[in-house]
Order: structure tokens, then sequence, then C-alpha cells
């Protein structure tokens, strides 16, 4: 589900690419010599595009990350405990979000189990500006999912606090399914509206 | 009272159109099928038959619906939208199950159209039909036929002998509400286009009628005493009820049995669904609410119908209802989890929508003074009810409990549930226990549970309607 596009070092060049790269090699060796395109050449390529902002930044070279709180289900199954874990580095508030959504809904590290269905991916994060944000899942979230009002609260509060508790700036999150607004995901909890924090479904005193 | 006699029409009858028009039914299992031809033509689309692929394509102002004979789906515009029933077609056609109207026609259209299939009935358009709900108590006296009707819409009673018929001033009324039994006062009742009609029985002989705005008390007597003295009449929150019947706090209570159709809810490690268990015990505690308590109880749906929430919301606020239960059973990725689960509406997740409503306006009324409106929006109508819900919440988790129904540790809770969000009176969903849970699972489809929940749910309904208990807690409701 990465939005990353920009080629890598190893790509082959498509024609204008090839064309731009001939012209800075021929520029480049006229200024400063051979030698210097050898250094240049590689670094070009390997540069993003000018236009990126949907990249992910778990696929970037960047290494960094941050800690993250990210949320799953107890042992009893009544509520979600909170789990500290490192999350890829974003450049920008929606690549953060995103790199978080795509922790929490990545297969759960072992010993713990996720509240969110086996195989739902995140088709895209996007923020409104006013501090809400719009996380689009795609459609295993709903039928992998068991049913219950009680899962479902879990799954919907696992996301929506995964982003809300580890990015103050955004205080809202409405989940959508395969790029539609949807009512519920299995028939109980509203997501007609972007929806705030709930630690209510936590466990305390972690 | 027995609705058997009357043989199941064969056909719906269509309301809005230039003239009233009919659609034969084609039963298929629970879903109703109707003939496609008959439908283009009623609503001026064009259908395409694809042989090869055993497809048609119906092309509705340039939107294009895509059928597959054996299919319980839709392809509308490449979404695809399920349905009651499967498409079928043979060498006289195609049939479509008859929610395709409602569900995928209508928005294609851009036109309102309800399809009404308890009463048989399809509005279209601004068509209005009116509801029309009936019960039937027993009295000392005899027995006594209590039929409400929206207010606003005119009436005419006729006593023939035999007969009762309560005529109404609208197009078409939808008669399928009804409740309580008195077989030997009356036979029968059914609904013939505006008029209600209402067989007597063989101990029926001494008829008298009352009238009101909205309501009409039909009292029957035997033939050895003498009609019972009459009724004052009064608006009906305000009537005098019949010996059995409930007090005016708790008059009316919708059952709401989740999902339903092809949403199935959750299903148990032994092949449980969720759709049916609570079906099948939203029968029963139908059953022993009005039989015991004497309160009248409408379902959000008698069978296996795919229901989406606003439309069982819409029943709920539209019967007028005083308390409304949605019944659900629960599901947890830990097969350990089980008991039950008692959930009313949280106010958290709408504080802020809750606190533009406002404090409402002082409207002129006719005859002088003012009146105070607040307008809610509909989709946020069950605000001025939190506290109450709470309440109820509370007062069926200790009947739960009193019963020795196992409770989940985390047995009350506050969500922000779109089946109660809109809900115009006090309002809670239960999961009765866990389907994924296997002894919940055995216990809920047979077991002693089901008696346990079905009394817990009466002994509440009992406590509330006379204890008064779903009165507003001051200061907890945002208005």
């Amino acid at each position: 589900m990465s939005a990353t596009s920009g080629p890598g070092p190893t790509s082959p060049p498509s024609s204008k690419r090839g064309l731009s790269v001939a012209i800075a090699v021929v520029i480049a060796g006229l200024i400063v010599g051979a030698g210097a395109v050898a250094l240049l050449l590689p670094h070009w390529l390997a540069s993003p595009p000018a236009a990126d902002a949907g990249t992910s930044p778990a696929a970037t070279s960047d290494a960094r990350t941050i800690h993250a709180v990210l949320f799953y289900v107890s042992d009893d199954g009544s509520e979600l405990i909170e789990v500290s874990r490192e999350v890829a580095f974003g450049e920008t508030p929606v690549d953060q979000a995103r790199s978080i959504v795509e922790a929490q809904v990545a297969a759960a590290p072992p010993g713990l189990t996720s509240a969110i269905p086996a195989g739902t991916t995140v088709r895209s994060v996007f923020l409104d500006g006013h501090g809400a944000a719009y996380v689009d899942l795609s459609r295993e979230v709903v039928t992998g999912h068991t049913g219950g009002s009680l899962d479902e609260a879990l799954t919907v509060f696992s996301i929506v606090n995964a982003i809300t508790v580890n990015l103050p700036d955004i205080s809202a999150v409405q989940i959508l399914v395969d790029g539609h607004a949807v009512d519920t995901l299995v028939g109980h909890l509203d997501l007609r509206h972007p929806l705030g924090r709930s630690l209510e479904w936590v466990r305390k005193g972690q | 009272m027995t609705r058997a006699q009357t043989p199941p029409p064969s056909a719906y009858t269509v309301l809005g159109l230039d003239t009233r028009k009919l659609l034969p039914i084609r039963p298929f299992g629970t879903a109703d099928l109707v003939p496609l031809d008959q439908v283009a033509a009623m609503f001026g689309v064009t259908t395409t038959e694809d042989r090869p692929t055993a497809s048609v394509t119906i092309t509705a102002k340039g939107q294009r619906i895509v059928l597959t004979s054996g299919q319980s789906l839709a392809s509308v515009g490449g979404k695809l939208v399920s349905l009651s029933g499967p498409v079928t077609h043979d060498r006289t056609g195609w049939f479509v199950p008859v929610d395709l109207l409602s569900r995928i026609l209508g928005p294609a259209l851009n036109l309102h159209i309800d399809v009404r299939r308890p009463s048989h009935l399809i509005a279209v358009g601004a068509a209005s039909v009116a509801v029309v709900t009936t019960r039937i108590d027993r009295v000392a006296s005899g027995a006594r036929i209590t039929v409400d009707t929206e207010s606003g819409v005119g009436h005419h009673v006729t006593h023939d002998g035999t007969r009762v018929l309560v005529q109404f001033d609208a197009p078409a009324i939808d008669g399928s509400a009804t409740s309580g039994s008195a077989p030997e006062f009356v036979a029968n009742t059914h609904v013939d286009g505006a008029t209600l009609v209402i067989d007597l029985g063989p101990s029926a002989a001494g008829v008298r009628t009352t009238n009101s705005s909205g309501r009409v008390v039909i009292d029957l007597a035997p033939a050895s005493s003498a009609p019972p003295p009459p009724t004052p009449v009064t608006p009906p929150a305000q009537t005098v009820a019949p010996d059995l019947g409930p007090p005016a706090g708790v008059r009316t209570v919708v059952l709401d049995p989740g999902h339903g159709g092809a949403d199935t809810g959750v299903r148990g490690p032994h092949g449980s669904l969720e759709k049916d268990v609570v079906l099948q015990i939203a029968r029963q505690v139908k059953q022993a609410v009005e039989s015991r308590l004497g309160i009248r109880v409408l379902l959000t749906r008698e069978g296996d119908d795919d229901l989406p929430s606003d439309k069982r919301t819409a029943f709920a606020n539209n019967a007028r209802a005083d308390v409304f239960i949605s019944l659900h059973a629960n599901a947890s990725l830990r097969a350990s989890a089980h008991g039950a689960e008692v959930f009313s509406l949280g106010l958290d997740q709408y504080k802020a929508r809750a606190a533009a409503i406002g404090t409402g306006d002082l409207v002129p009324v006719v005859g002088g003074g003012t009146r105070l409106i607040q307008a809610v929006p509909w989709e946020l109508a069950q605000i001025p009810y939190i506290s109450r819900s709470a309440n109820l919440a509370a007062t069926t988790l200790r009947h739960l409990s009193a019963q020795n129904v196992p409770l989940f540790a985390r047995a009350s809770e506050g969500a922000p549930l779109v089946g109660l969000a809109g809900i115009n009176m006090p309002a809670i969903l239960v999961e009765m226990g866990f389907l994924s849970n296997p002894d919940d699972e055995r216990a809920l489809t047979g077991g002693d549970l089901v008696g346990s929940l079905v009394e817990a749910l009466v002994d509440t309904l009992g406590e509330i309607r006379s204890s008064g208990a779903l009165s507003p807690v001051p200061g907890l409701d945002p208005r």
C-alpha cells in the first residue's frame, strides 16, 4: 500500500528521464568534468520526485523512528491494552499519521492480539486541516470481522486512539472503507462522523 | 385474533403514480419477487438482457444497475448492493426482489419509494401511507379494541352486525401493527385499502365506539351483559387505560432484533447466526410482555429482513413507542469472553453537535401564546434521552443479574451506537451473550438462558411501567 513511487538507483530510466540524464551529464561534464558526473549521477536518481506528499515514510530510506503507543486486545478480550512500539518517522503530519496507522493495522507482534482483522490494509490517510484525520481501510476490515458491539468498538478505537493519542494535533478520526464513508463496520459503531479519542476502552493504570 | 383466515395478498399496491397499480408477487423463500418488466414500465426505465451472462441491465437516468440471475446482489455503478432474495428469470421474464425498488431504483431515480412488506404497499414520491396500530385487550366486561393512527388522519366508523369497519381518510393504511387477542370477541382483522375491517367473534353482542382525533376505542360486550359505560375520549397520551392495559408511562415497546438478511451478524462456533438467535428471542419476549403486562410490543422485523438502521429508527419513532430495546449477540476474539452486556448511547462522541442544538425558539401558536420549539437533528434524536436510557440500562442490568444471567466483565457501557443515536425515546442495546463462546452459544440457542433473559426483560418493563424509572435525571440530559 506504499505510495512511494520514486525511482531507485537501479531503476531503468524512462526516455524523458534518460534525456534529462544525458543533458545533466553533458552540462556536468562541461563544468566539473567527468569525475564529478560519477559523484552526482547516483545522488540525482535517488532523490524522491518533487510531488511526493503521499510518500509513506516507512518505505523511504529514512530509518528514523519514533516511540508510539499502539493498542491491542487484552487477555480477557474486554478492553484494549497500550503497548509502546517503534514506528517509522514521518516528515509531515500526514506521513506520521499514516506510519502509525500502518503499524497499528499490521499483524501484531508475537504475544499480542490485534483488534483489526487480518489482511486489512491502509488505502490512504488524509487530514482536513481542522484536526480530523480520515483513514481509508481495505474491505477486509469488514469482511474479516468477527462482529459484535464489543469487538467492533475495539477495532474502531484502536485506530482512533492510535492517531489521537500519538498526534495531539489530531482530535478526531473517521474511518472509511474502500474509499467510501460507511455508517458502521459491522452494524453497531457510529462511523458517520469523525470519532474522538476514547480511553474508556483502554485498561486503566498501565 | 387469527390473521391466517385472510389469504396473503397476491400483489403489492403501488400508490403515488397516476393511478393505483398492482405488482403481482412471486414468493421466493422469505423474499417477495416482482416482475421486472412491470417495474420498468411503471417507472419508465429501460432493461437490456444479456443472455450469455444470464444478466439484465436496468438503465435509470443514465445509471446502470446490473442484475445476475440467481444472485441476491445488484451492481450499481460498480458498487454491490445486497437484496433480500435472488434475482430469477424464466421463460415468462425476469423477477426481482421488491426491495430493489426502495434500495436501488428509488435512489437512482432520485425518487422516494417506500416498500412496506407487511402491508404490501409501495408508496412513491409524496404518497403517504397512514400507519394504523391496533391493540386488543381483554377487560372485565368483555374486550376493547384500541385503534391509533397519526393525528390529522380522519376516520369514520360503521357497524353492520358482524363487522366493524374503520374507514380512514387516506390513500391507504399500513395496518400491520396489531397486538393482543380475544378470539371470542374479535375473530379476525384485516386491511382493505384504507379500511380496517374487524370481524366480530361469537361473543361480541354489544358494540360501543368512541372517537377522538387519532384514536378509536371499540368496546365489545358479551350477550349477557350490557355494553360497558361510555369511555371519555381524550387524546392518546392521556387516555385512560383498559383494565389490564398499561399505565400511560409505557404503552408501546419496540423490540429490534439485530441484523437480518445478508447481514448475518456473528456466526457461532457451532454455526448459529446472530440474526436468527435474536429474532427467536425477540418473539418470545414479545409474547411474554404482551400476555403478562398488556404492553403492546412491535418488532422492527418479523422475518429474515435486511433492514438498515435508519429504517429501524424510523419504525420506532413513527410508532410513537415509549421504549426501544435492540437485541444482539456479542463476539470476541477471545473465546473465553462470555456474559451479557447492556449499552446505551454514550454522549462523549456527540457533545459538540449536541451543544450546537441550542435551547430552542419561542414560536407563536394558534389561539395565542407561544411554545418552545427545539430543533434536534433526526440523527441525534436520542440525545435528550441520554440519562433516561442510562436508567433503563441500569434497570435492565439489575434484572438480568436477579435472573442469574451471567454478565460480561464490562456489563454496562455507553457507546456511539448508530442504532440508538436517532431513537426518539429511551433506548438500549442488549448484547445477550457471546455467540463466539461455545457455552453462551448453546445457552442462547435453546438453553435455560433464554427463559432467564425473557424474564429479566419482562421484569424490567414491568418495573419501569409502575415506577416511572424512565423519568429524566435533572441536569444529566443536555437540554
